[in-house]
């Protein structure tokens, strides 16, 4: 494999297949620990409630969820308590089971490119997971875990964004592109 | 753009706000990249973290906000709330 033909990815996404737009590159932050294997997120500023709450909160990408999330813990540090939010009829699921979620309308996701300008990302509404609590029982003793839900970036922010995403682990070379 | 979205390209505005992401980004990224160390003395536990330092553990994180809510911690908006699993764990997310 190490003798193919190296590809500059980032010249890929350039104006002959994207036309004459400017493409603006918002990298990623990327672990270098062992554990996480080049585990990613996308540092974020997130604006709710017509500005009355907003805040940095760290994104991880999810492609395989269909909308995005913000966990209840990033919630609560902005400053927002998850009951004053109308219940969503549609509970979020996961490997890790199911657990309700509240709707959150209109909030903006602002994110910085690597020229360092930020760009407003607009969207209808997301959805807040709430933490699932787990009882188990150990030495006959009930115990209640509290599972923590991450933000997350689904593909409704790629949709409507027509954003573009480019992952090479290897590298340390993640970012979200949009025309 | 109208709306709250259309704050976000005040100057001054984006200033203090990248300031605060770069806070945030930078403690999430400690705890990921020192998980052993913080296995070591807060296995199981729920921390906060802000500057490298544990501001705050607790069994949930609702323990965790309580204790920060005591410490008068101005902006917990920057501060990481990570869970240190007991064991290293393979993650689906």
């Amino acid at each position: 494999m190490n003798s193919c033909l190296k590809i500059n990815w980032s010249g890929f996404y350039s104006g002959q297949f994207y036309g004459d737009g400017i493409l603006r590159k918002f990298p990623a932050v990327i672990s270098k620990d062992h554990e996480h294997h080049g585990a990613f997120f996308f540092s974020a500023h997130m604006i709710l409630d017509e500005g009355r709450h907003s805040g940095p909160v760290n994104m991880l990408l999810d492609t395989g969820a269909s909308q995005t999330i913000i966990g209840e813990d990033d919630l609560t540090k902005l400053g927002v308590d998850i009951t004053s939010l109308p219940r969503s009829p549609h509970p979020i699921a996961g490997w890790g089971g199911m657990t309700e979620s509240f709707i959150i309308e209109k909030p903006c996701v602002i994110l910085i490119d690597e020229e360092k300008k930020s760009e407003a990302f607009a969207l209808d509404e997301i959805l807040c997971g709430r933490n699932p609590r787990h009882t188990r029982t150990k030495s006959g003793q009930k115990h209640v875990r509290t599972v923590s839900i991450p933000s997350v970036i689904g593909r409704d922010f790629l949709r409507v964004h027509n954003l573009i995403v480019h992952i090479d682990i290897r590298n340390e070379d993640v970012y979200l592109f949009s025309t | 753009m109208n709306g709250p979205c259309a704050s976000a390209f005040s100057p001054v505005v984006t200033i203090e706000i990248r300031k605060k992401m770069e806070r945030s980004a930078k403690n999430k990224l400690w705890a990921m990249n020192n998980m052993n160390k913080l296995r070591s003395k807060y296995a199981n536990k729920y921390v906060a973290l802000d500057n490298e330092k544990v501001l705050a553990f607790g069994d949930s994180p609702d323990e965790v906000f309580g204790e920060l809510r005591k410490k008068r911690i101005k902006d917990i908006s920057i501060v990481a709330i990570e869970f240190v699993p007991e064991d290293q764990l393979v993650w689906l997310l």
